[in-house]
């Protein structure tokens, strides 16, 4: 009976073998794809993980997928309170798997955060993908591009962009810590406190002197965005990067670069809970080098031309609402030469009204009264705020749309059933709308001005 | 007295290996009975199957084939256990134990009630002379010491069958002398002593009749008179006498026998001359480390007051008076001996 | 039975002794008092509260569990292999004794640690949230699943009139049945825009707050966030309470409701109704999609019951350890036992295993060698399976009650019934091995 049992436990002790032999190839290659037999000593590790990734040899991956099952269980149940320290984990485990970091920060930052109703809740969760990231992540692999690549695109996708809901709460607290650190939208960085320094790089990981530098060729940025941050670290990262990596990176620059040509300029006054953001204007030349030199150094790369003639067919539009109309002509120019269409080339003026008229000639009344009556209290807005030529161009702007809707509703019957209401009434109900919102008395003592 | 306490017919015992192939018969076609009341000893050299033997009739071994009761049970009856004191070969107790806890713990596993208990604890730790040592763990113990707890743990129950594997392996000549006191003690209590051994004098002096293993093989068994006694030769012990008496005496024999009779002195054995130096020295010395002064035989033991006092002096090395008839019978054998040729 | 307390006894005291309860009692302190300064919370104090509970008592128990298949192990197997055993199955000790002894040892011990290790994490808990308001968090709430839908009766229904109509699909009536029943079932779980969906609760009116808690996936594939009206109490009452929220879909969500909405017939009625302005479907999971959470005892009445529950578990492990050291030596015990209690502990990785076939490479034909990991996978799986019992640390520390009824079921299967088992089979196969062998 032992006997039996003891030849059977050696043939399946043999085959055993036999089987591992078999799949001992395979493994090889699965180690090299992956990057796994890197022999050289982590440095920056704590003597925990040193200890932890030695001890355990071959086991840790065991452990960490283990561990990573868990962790998806218990996200699929919505018990969400471990996932900070299994990530943690599991990352250590693997401190060198690149992906495995990528992914448990975009996780968090992406996939749990959206779970949330409250905008506090899915605040922490982008964070702590941040966190991941950043604090962790970058301090293992500092010459993994990939990782500054994942950083950035959560500043620029997540809290930048518009596709969550609630990425307005998100950059405004990303604001006021901004704010807070700074004292302002970027650091004085001729004197620059100590301790201050000292907290941007330990906490935040910003190195000032590189800040300086990010600042000079793409700048100037608004550090309380979180555009210049998606730019600073994908800037970081140039310098690692090559091929696939390095296509990505310049594309994160010049895209972050367009938006914050055209949404980088914050305007906050906290007494008023005003946070809105607006073109920086300044942007609008170093993006169009930014994609210039992206578009030369990866000739072939459709998506950036067309990623480029969009940004130049807004830049015209922006810079003429903005009276910049040497640039404007430039820029329209650039497009005539680059990309060639019998749109572009009519003169600037007939350009940019034809993209209007277009558009307004199409709204409903409805609409256009609401299109009005938004510009104008758009310009008692910025009034309030002392800005008078922003007021003053919307006031130009309701007026030319007023004016533009009524054009081809002249007949007074057609006015009476189609048209808007006169300009002067629509301009005292957008005083009033605005006075009733404002809260200091100066700003409500600037709107008794005249009509801009 | 012949009712039989262990009976052994055919015994055999064949150690296998791994692969269940025999590999050493250490019990081969052993038979034997222990009637109540008997001393058996079970002789042999090294390896012979006396430990196996014992092991057999302890259940800790089976049997391969062959007959064996125990009390008129198998030996893997757990009862009977109750009536079984078992010393091994070695000391196996708990070394985290101090030698009270050792006792006490085994007290338990007979159900003795705590008072009972606690009384012979006290008793046999009197007895094996390591009261002083009560509070000690057991692992600390010197070879001898552990040794005489595990004589004390096999005796805690006032077994009526008493197992020793070598009991005076390991012990000094004074333990040796106590334990063979102690079966002596047992045996007139009516209690069976099946005991093994290869020191050959022990076993003379205690052993009723005793069995010879040899290779696992019965070579001789009966009494120790019927195996050793040598019916064809006469010992003459006597007092100091004058030189013409003993001339007397001799020409006597030399008349009788017609041949020259060997005379010397008689020798004290060395075991007994130890036991007057340790005495001496005892005497002298207040503390001790090892074993202290060991008291006899452990009353609940002894059993009743007569024997009691008949042991009450086992280490004082002078034969005990004989009584008046017996002297007068000794006397006249003698007479009868020199008594010069007609 | 006092043979058997003996034999605990000198196993307790040489655990004692041998300073094997000291090291254990340093283990479990370090493991209470430094995990909380290591481990990472998700930022909020529900959340630092759960993952110190979860660890610091997950730790304790595995720590123990370690150390009762250890010292389980050795009760038996070392005193063959030192010979101790002679002097016990030659007194008038049965073996099942000896076994019972060493399990009980055990089992004291593991009572003791485990009691002073709930009563250390509970003090430092208690001390660390001295500042917070806990009465949200330290909490003991019983599940209660919504009532049932009849969905039988309506499928019959459906089911005569469609047949009545002799539009009955081909097929067996069964089939035809069962297939009405899936779809109505479908049906009923999930609320298209515009529509509500109605939940009935039993549940006894107690005064305390009541919880709603909900998961639900959208019709969209985009994450957006659902608006949906939560109304509770009877409908012809015309207080009824009202909350609008805000959902995102996936996330698990909760609602509170006054506990004056419950009915007097002990039911709490809660609609659901989806007002998203696009044509959006929420989803409602069948099993856990509603439930009621009603605060029912202390935590700490909580606690005590989730430590039993452990305890249970270990008792069961000491069982299974005590009966493979009397089978084998220490070193086979000890392998043969962790292996087991890997086993044991990996059986959810298990199902992932077999469930998702992920031994087979995507797409290509599996071998012969995959299917037969795979069977091997499948055999292990259903034999460790009926002790695989989710731990009761895991509801503890969400503030879900541990019942009492739980605690006797586990009680019941793996003390009575699987320990009995495993003390059955370690004291047949004790029995009959020959203790006068060497190792
Ligand atoms: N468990 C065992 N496995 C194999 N052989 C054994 C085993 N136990 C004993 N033997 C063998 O059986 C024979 C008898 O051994 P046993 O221990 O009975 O001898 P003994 O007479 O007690 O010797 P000693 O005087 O040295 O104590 C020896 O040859 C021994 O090697
Ligand atoms: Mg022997």
């Amino acid at each position: 009976m032992r006997r039996w049992l003891a030849l059977v436990l050696i043939g399946i002790a043999g085959g055993s073998f036999w089987l591992a032999g078999t799949k001992q190839q395979p493994l090889l290659q699965a180690r090299r794809d992956f990057h796994l037999s890197r022999g050289e000593p982590l440095e920056n590790t704590p003597p925990l993980v040193a200890f932890t990734t030695v001890a355990l040899g071959g086991f840790r991956g065991i452990i960490a997928d283990l561990l990573w099952l868990r962790a998806s269980q218990l996200q699929q149940d919505g018990k969400y309170f471990e996932l900070v320290q299994l990530a943690d984990w599991i990352t250590k485990l693997e401190p060198r798997m690149v992906h495995v970091w990528a992914f448990h920060g975009w996780n968090m930052a992406y996939n749990v955060s959206v779970l949330f109703n409250e905008p506090t809740d899915r605040w922490r969760w982008v964070r702590q993908g941040i966190g991941l990231l950043r604090d962790e992540g970058l301090k293992y692999n500092p010459g993994e591009p990939r990782l500054y690549r994942e950083l950035g695109w959560i500043y620029q996708h997540k809290m930048s962009g518009n596709t969550d809901q609630m990425n307005v709460y998100y950059k405004r607290w990303w604001a006021d810590e901004m704010e807070a650190l700074f004292e302002g939208p970027r650091p004085d960085y001729q004197r620059l406190a100590p301790d201050r320094a000292e907290r941007m790089k330990e906490v935040y990981k910003l190195d000032p002197a590189l800040m300086e530098q990010v600042e000079r060729e793409y700048g100037p940025l608004d550090w309380r965005l979180p555009q210049a941050h998606a730019i600073y670290w994908a800037w970081r990262a140039l310098p690692l990067a090559r091929g696939f990596d390095k296509v990505q990176l310049d594309r994160m620059i010049f895209q972050t670069m367009a938006d914050a040509a055209f949404q980088g300029d914050l305007f906050s006054n906290p007494v008023e809970g005003v946070f809105i953001t607006g073109p920086n204007l300044a942007l609008i030349s170093k993006t169009r080098r930014a994609y210039e030199q992206a578009i030369a150094a990866n000739p072939g790369e459709s998506s950036m031309e067309s990623g480029h003639r969009n940004f130049l067919r807004t830049a015209v539009l922006v810079l003429y609402t903005h009276h910049r109309l040497a640039e404007a002509r430039d820029v329209l120019e650039d497009l005539r030469r680059r990309y060639p269409a019998p749109e572009y080339n009519q003169g600037l003026d007939r350009y940019v009204f034809s993209r209007m008229t277009e558009f307004i000639q199409e709204l409903g009344q409805r609409e256009a009264l609401n299109m009005v009556a938004g510009t104008l209290q758009q310009s008692w807005f910025w009034l309030a705020m002392g800005d008078e030529e922003q007021a003053q161009g919307y006031q130009q702007l309701a007026r030319s749309i007023w004016r533009e809707y009524m054009k081809t509703r002249l007949d007074p019957e057609v006015a009476a059933r189609a048209g808007l209401p006169p300009l002067e009434q629509l301009n005292q109900q957008a005083r009033d709308a605005v006075e009733k919102q404002l809260q200091s008395q100066a700003a409500k003592d600037r709107l008794t001005k005249p009509t801009p | 007295m012949s009712e039989p306490i262990i009976e052994a017919i055919g015994l055999q015992k064949v150690f296998r290996d791994f692969w269940r192939r025999p590999k050493v018969k250490a019990v081969n076609d052993v038979s034997f009975t222990v009637n109540r009341g008997e001393v058996f000893g079970l002789l042999g050299p090294n390896g012979s199957g006396k430990s196996t033997t014992l092991k057999m009739i302890l259940g800790l071994l089976y049997p391969t084939s062959g007959q064996l009761r125990v009390l008129g049970r198998s030996p893997r009856d757990v009862k009977t256990k109750a009536r079984i004191g078992y010393l091994p070969e070695e000391s196996y107790s708990y070394p985290y134990l101090t030698s009270q806890e050792t006792l006490s713990f085994y007290g338990m596993l007979f159900d003795l009630p705590a008072g009972e208990r606690q009384q012979r604890t006290e008793q046999l730790l009197d007895m094996i002379g390591l009261r002083h040592a009560r509070r000690r763990q057991v692992g600390e113990f010197s070879k001898g010491m552990a040794r005489r707890i595990g004589l004390a743990q096999a005796l805690i129950n006032d077994p009526d069958l008493v197992i020793l594997d070598e009991p005076t392996s390991g012990l000094d000549p004074i333990g040796c002398r106590q334990v063979k006191d102690l079966i002596k003690a047992l045996a007139a209590r009516g209690k069976t002593v099946l005991l093994s051994s290869h020191l050959l004098s022990d076993v003379e002096d205690v052993c009723d009749r005793v069995i010879i293993l040899y290779n696992g093989k019965v070579q001789a068994l009966g009494t120790i008179n019927e195996l050793l006694e040598q019916k064809t030769q006469y010992r003459l012990t006597m007092p100091e006498v004058s030189a013409e008496g003993l001339q007397r005496i001799l020409a006597a024999v030399r008349a009788e026998l017609g041949n020259e009779p060997a005379v010397d002195h008689p020798r004290r054995d060395l075991e007994q001359f130890f036991l007057e130096i340790v005495e001496k020295a005892r005497q002298a010395t207040t503390e001790a480390s090892g074993v202290g002064p060991a008291s006899g035989v452990a009353r609940y033991l002894a059993g009743d007051e007569v024997l009691q006092q008949l042991l009450k002096t086992p280490e004082s090395p002078a034969p005990a008076p004989l009584s008046a008839a017996q002297q007068q019978a000794a006397d006249e054998k003698l007479r009868k001996l020199v008594e010069p040729p007609k | 039975m006092n043979k058997v307390f003996a034999i605990a006894g000198i196993a307790i005291r040489n655990a004692i002794r041998s300073r094997v309860v000291v090291v254990l009692l340093a283990l479990l302190l370090i493991a209470i008092v430094a995990l909380p300064l290591t481990i990472k919370g998700d930022g909020t104090l529900t959340g630092a509260v759960q993952v110190l509970l979860r660890y610091t008592l997950g730790a304790v128990t595995m720590i123990l569990s370690i150390a009762t298949l250890w010292a389980g192990c050795a009760a038996i197997s070392l005193e063959v292999q030192e010979r101790q055993v002679h002097l016990l199955v030659t007194k008038p000790v049965f073996r099942m004794q000896l076994w019972l002894g060493k399990w009980l040892g055990l089992l004291i011990l593991n009572t003791v640690l485990l009691g002073l290790a709930g009563v250390a994490s509970y003090t430092l808990l208690r001390w660390n949230l001295r500042q917070d308001d806990v009465a949200d968090i330290l909490v003991a709430r019983r599940v209660v699943n919504p009532m049932p839908l009849d969905i039988a009766a309506d499928a019959r229904q459906i089911f005569e009139e469609q047949k009545r109509r002799g539009e009955l699909p081909p097929g067996p009536p069964d089939q035809v049945l069962e297939a009405i029943q899936q779809s109505l079932r479908q049906q009923a779980y999930s609320v298209p825009s515009g529509l509500a969906r109605r939940y009935v609760f039993p549940v006894k009116p107690t005064g305390v707050p009541l919880v709603i808690r909900y998961k639900f996936a959208s019709s969209s594939t985009g994450k957006e966030q659902l608006a949906c009206l939560w109304i509770a109490g009877s409908p012809d009452r015309a207080d009824r309470f009202e909350k609008p929220e805000y959902a995102a879909p996936g996330g698990v969500h909760t609602v509170r409701i006054p506990p004056a909405m419950v009915d007097t017939n002990e039911t709490l009625t809660v609609d659901v109704a989806n007002v998203h302005p696009m044509p959006l479907t929420m989803v409602f999971a069948p099993d856990d999609g509603v439930q009621l959470l009603v605060q029912e005892t202390s935590f700490e009445m909580n606690l005590v019951r989730c430590l039993l529950l452990e305890l249970v578990k270990l008792a069961f492990l000491g069982a299974l350890a005590v009966t493979i050291g009397s089978v084998f030596s220490l070193p086979v015990a000890a392998v043969t036992a962790g292996y087991a209690l890997l086993l044991m502990n990996i059986g959810g990785y298990l199902q992932t295993l077999i469930g998702q076939k992920m031994i087979f490479s995507a797409g290509a034909q599996p071998g012969i060698l995959d299917l037969l990991v795979h069977w091997i996978y499948v055999i292990l799986y259903w034999l460790t399976k009926p002790f695989q019992q989710p731990s009761a640390l895991e509801p503890l520390a969400a503030g879900e009650l541990v019942s009492w009824t739980w605690l006797g079921t586990i009680f019941l299967w793996q003390v009575v019934v699987a320990g009995g088992a495993v003390a059955a089979i370690g004291v047949w196969a004790f029995n009959r091995r020959e203790l006068g062998l060497p190792e």
